[in-house]
């Protein structure tokens, strides 16, 4: 381990002593320049903290019109039009802009290169680039959106997208292609700095489950991205160059366009979920003071819905007309797929079994993703046997099974790692009953919103329409009233975060006597991350005192 | 280019081999001229009446062949790190699972292959949509 | 690895000012930047998959219409590109390897004929656009010869195929000028830098992908 020159990097940081001094990453030189040229993860990280923010305050207005509008039964406050806009809108800024990078490029950028003790991703300037491009393309997309508007939904579906929508399809796929290369441009960082970076001394069973997370994200998005790039650039050609391969006129098939695009999507919702069972095994063992329970079977899992995501994507389209012998294979994939979800949602709760657990921010948080994302994962069982879906298809079941994962899970997981971290982040702590407060809210106003959609969906509510008939509106009600809970939920943290950056008390390194390599440095940590070699010993979970160490019988 | 005596003085390379104007031409030459006789051949597959429509499955074997000996020898694969093999094999794999379950759709479609779709009514267009 | 070219660093490769300050070694970092640029390969694998997927499905659904079609593109001045790009290829391969030895004149000169070869294959390219412009060869226009309507889906993939790919030529025609301009100018190591190499592999790449472009545009529809 010792044969890592951690001290040659910088060499004007040393003091006569001798001892290497460096200021923190956050202290030196704040221009804005200085953040806008910056090649260092970490500031890379806040950057795409402050954008994601951004883009989540976006969509979340949109889907504040969205609430408001099916407060009552009649369509009044938007017009048809103005309603199919605001849900494409709200679609496409939070799946693009925020779910698809905000662990991955906030938590991530931040945490990998710290927790495998390296210095820096492997290639920082290429991380800059990756952020410029996702503002580029946020930039692009929303100022589309927001000028003319785009009708088709966040799934862009043939042949309405090319033959008939007037509105701005173009311009918000071209938004969305050049976020892929943000995408991709992460996914090759992430693998070779976990590929070649690491130190002596940690081996590839003994990286923290967050950094194996981020792995198999990234191997999802390298994989997947490609293929909705062509798919968005197909559909631009067939739009501006008449150039249509989708067009039924010239015998061309709208449901090739689905199968592209679930071939990306599906794998897709997995980037939106599994930096989040990183995040949330991290903040688990720490708060449970307990050794992961199934280490191996957590990494073998990652990898399995890694792979499995990108089989079962034509459980999208049992109604389109797909092959009923092609519905059938895709469902029954479909269900395996939930077998190393589900063997996660147990080795979460095997941790927790025994644990001495306290109730931080950061615990509530995580324990309501597991809830939740159970919630999610089961309903989509539900969706993935054929003659369910037949019944469920494109209602708010539908709605409601992807916001219990991707709200109630991810955003969950990114409210958990956010807190657990941010000490690391920023050297500064939150008052934590605010914090508690904010998360049980959270998880309440969750459940208001989106539980009643799901019964909604059941008895026929179908989704993207504005106008329903009277007897579905309590549930909506109930629905909206939720989601000012949630809403109020989701600001509270904005609130005491940036209090806490002036007036909160200052961090000590290792705040929630947390293991793992990233709290062995400073609070904030400094320029080139560790001043001396981080100390790679035991296993990366070791809670337990040493002195009655309790053995799992599936400890590796 | 006439400061080419300045090479002589790095490394251990005799200073004649710096100064040459082509490093060793084998292996490289030798599989370029096997590209081209494979491109030749085809060609002539292509052309080959016997097979009809099925000369492009001949053509494409042809090429993967042909794309084996780039990656080997142009793209160095034989020198790379096991890793970077594995990543251009997950690209290849990964293109067959999109084909394979696209195919699964496709192939077993009610009717004739094509029957589903070969009758394009004339549908509205963009212009007529617009108002 | 075992010298070095630029020659204010004889022999020192771990001083190298080729070496970014986060990795320990060249060893480390050309490691990074070739797995890197080997995982971009597999993200253009797919990015082009989808168009091959396509081609699959309609070619499957189409065969008659797709080999009537495919009949009328300029198989010539195809196979003539198809010629360039393989000779540009070897080209470049030998300019990574002579790089690898420090051969900085015959680096230049094999990357000054890669990027003639490129430009031809480009000038080729536009010629045909001409010529199936002339012949009324686009999807839209109202004079499309072809009857079948399935002909204009083999058409649109044609132009998008060999558009995508003209592109990636140019992107690499641009790094490559790019490269030898600095390799004139001798601003970086030949053998401690990756961009050679890395230059080397994106274009073999390029070379791959019109190996399948070719038969299955060109080569099709000509055996009846
Ligand atoms: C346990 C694994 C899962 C299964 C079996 C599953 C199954 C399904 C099925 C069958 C549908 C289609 C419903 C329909 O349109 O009729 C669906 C929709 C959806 N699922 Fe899941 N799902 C799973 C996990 C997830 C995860 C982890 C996420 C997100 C992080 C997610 C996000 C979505 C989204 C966004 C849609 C709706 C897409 C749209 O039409 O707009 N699912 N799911
Ligand atoms: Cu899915």
């Amino acid at each position: 381990m010792s044969d890592i020159p951690y001290r040659d990097v910088d060499v004007d940081g040393e003091k006569p002593g001798g001892r290497l001094m460096e200021e923190s990453y956050l202290g030196e030189r704040f221009s804005i320049w200085s953040w806008l040229t910056t090649t260092d993860h970490k500031r890379i990280g806040i950057l795409y903290l402050i954008s994601t923010t951004l883009f989540f305050f976006i969509g979340g207005a949109a889907a504040t019109m969205i609430r408001l509008e099916l407060f009552t039964p009649a369509g009044d406050l938007l017009t048809d039009d103005g309603y199919n806009k605001v849900f494409t809108l709200h679609g496409v800024v939070m799946v693009w802009f925020f779910l698809v990078p905000v662990i991955p490029s906030v938590l991530g950028n931040f945490l990998v290169p710290l927790m495998i003790g390296a210095k820096d991703l492997a290639f920082p300037r290429l991380n800059l680039l990756s952020w410029y491009l996702n503002i580029l393309g946020g930039t692009f997309a929303v100022w589309a959106m927001l000028s003319g508007g785009v009708d088709t939904g966040w799934t862009f579906y043939t042949p309405y997208s090319t033959a008939f929508a007037n509105t701005h399809v173009s311009l918000t796929a071209i938004g969305v292609f050049i976020s892929g290369f943000s995408t991709i441009a992460t996914g090759v960082n992430m693998i070779v700095t976990v590929h070649t970076m690491r130190p002596p001394g940690m081996g590839w069973f003994r990286m923290p489950l967050f950094v194996w997370a981020i792995y198999a994200t990234s191997l999802i998005m390298l994989l997947s991205t490609p293929v909705l790039a062509m798919v968005l650039t197909l559909l631009v050609t067939e739009r501006l160059l008449g150039l249509g391969i989708f067009d039924p006129n010239r015998g061309g098939d709208p449901i090739l366009f689905q199968h592209l695009f679930w071939f990306y999507s599906h794998p897709a919702v997995y980037i939106m979920i599994l930096p989040g069972m990183g995040v949330v095994t991290e903040v688990i063992t720490c708060f449970s003071r307990r050794r992961v329970f199934g280490y191996a079977a957590m990494v073998y899992a990652l990898l399995a819905i890694a792979v499995i995501g990108f089989f079962v994507w034509g459980h999208h389209m049992f109604t389109s007309g797909q092959s009923m012998y092609a519905s059938l294979t895709f469902s029954f994939l479909s269900f395996i797929v939930a077998v190393p979800s589900a063997i996660k949602v147990f080795n979460w709760i095997a941790t927790m079994y025994r644990g001495q657990i306290t109730f931080e921010a950061s615990m509530l948080y995580a324990m309501g993703f597991v809830g939740l994302f159970t919630m999610g994962g089961l309903t989509g069982l539900f969706l993935a046997s054929v003659p369910v879906d037949l019944h469920l298809h494109d209602t708010y079941f539908v709605v409601a099974h992807f916001h219990y994962i991707m709200v109630g899970g991810m955003v969950s997981a990114f409210f958990a790692g956010l807190h657990f971290w941010w000490p690391k982040i920023t050297g500064r702590l939150y008052p934590e009953t605010a914090a508690q407060i904010a998360a049980l809210l959270m998880f309440f106003g969750f459940n208001l919103t989106f539980f009643p959609q799901y019964i909604l969906g059941n008895i026929g509510m179908p989704r993207r329409y504005h106008a329903y008939p009277d007897a579905f509106q309590v549930w909506h009600v109930l629905s909206s009233a939720g989601a000012v809970i949630l809403a109020a939920a989701y600001l509270m943290p904005l609130g005491y975060l940036v209090w806490s950056l002036i007036w909160g008390k200052r961090a000590p390194s290792n705040p929630w006597r947390a293991s793992g390599l990233e709290w062995q440095t400073g609070s904030p940590p400094p320029k080139h991350n560790f001043l001396a070699n981080p100390k790679i010993e035991g296993s990366v979970y070791d809670y337990h005192p040493a002195q009655q160490p309790r053995r799992e019988p599936s400890d590796d | 280019m006439s400061r080419a005596t300045q090479h002589g003085r790095d490394g251990n390379r005799p200073a004649a081999d710096r100064r040459s104007l082509l490093p060793p031409l084998m292996p490289e030459l030798g599989v370029f001229l096997a590209l081209f006789a494979l491109t030749a051949t085809s060609v002539l597959v292509a052309f080959w009446s016997a097979l009809g429509g099925l000369a492009i499955l001949a053509c494409l074997a042809i090429a993967l062949v042909m794309a084996a000996l780039v990656m080997t020898f142009f793209m160095h694969l034989r020198s790379a790190m096991a890793v970077m093999m594995l990543a251009g094999l997950a690209g290849v794999v990964w293109l067959a699972i999109l084909f394979g379950l696209t195919m699964a759709d496709y192939l077993t479609r009610p009717g004739d292959l094509g029957a589903s779709m070969q009758t394009p009514v004339k549908a509205e267009t963009k212009a007529e949509a617009a108002n | 690895m075992t010298e070095a070219a630029a020659p204010s660093t004889p022999g020192r490769a771990i001083r190298s000012p080729a070496l970014a300050s986060h990795f320990h070694d060249l060893r480390q970092q050309h490691a990074a930047a070739d797995l890197g640029l080997w995982i971009f390969l597999a993200t253009e694998i797919l990015f082009f998959g989808g168009l091959f997927a396509a081609y699959l499905v309609y070619a499957v659904l189409y065969p008659d219409g797709f080999l009537d079609a495919a009949a009328e593109t300029e198989i010539v001045i195809g196979t003539i590109n198809t010629a360039l790009l393989l000779t540009s290829g070897l080209t470049a391969a030998l300019a990574v390897k002579a790089a690898g030895a420090g051969m900085r004149r015959s680096v230049t000169m094999l990357i000054a004929v890669t990027i003639g070869l490129g430009l031809v294959f480009l000038g080729a390219k536009g010629y045909e656009y001409w010529l199936d412009l002339d012949h009324h060869l686009y999807p839209t226009s109202p004079e499309f010869p072809l009857a079948a309507p399935p002909a204009k889906l083999f058409w649109s993939l044609y132009w998008t195929m060999t558009g995508l790919h003209a592109i990636h030529i140019l992107v690499g025609l641009g790094t490559w000028g790019i490269i030898l301009f600095q390799t004139v100018r001798r601003s970086f190591s030949l053998t401690d830098n990756s961009r050679i190499r890395i230059a080397g592999l994106y274009w073999g790449f390029v070379d791959l992908m019109w190996l399948f472009i070719w038969p299955l545009l060109y080569l099709m529809g000509r055996a009846t």
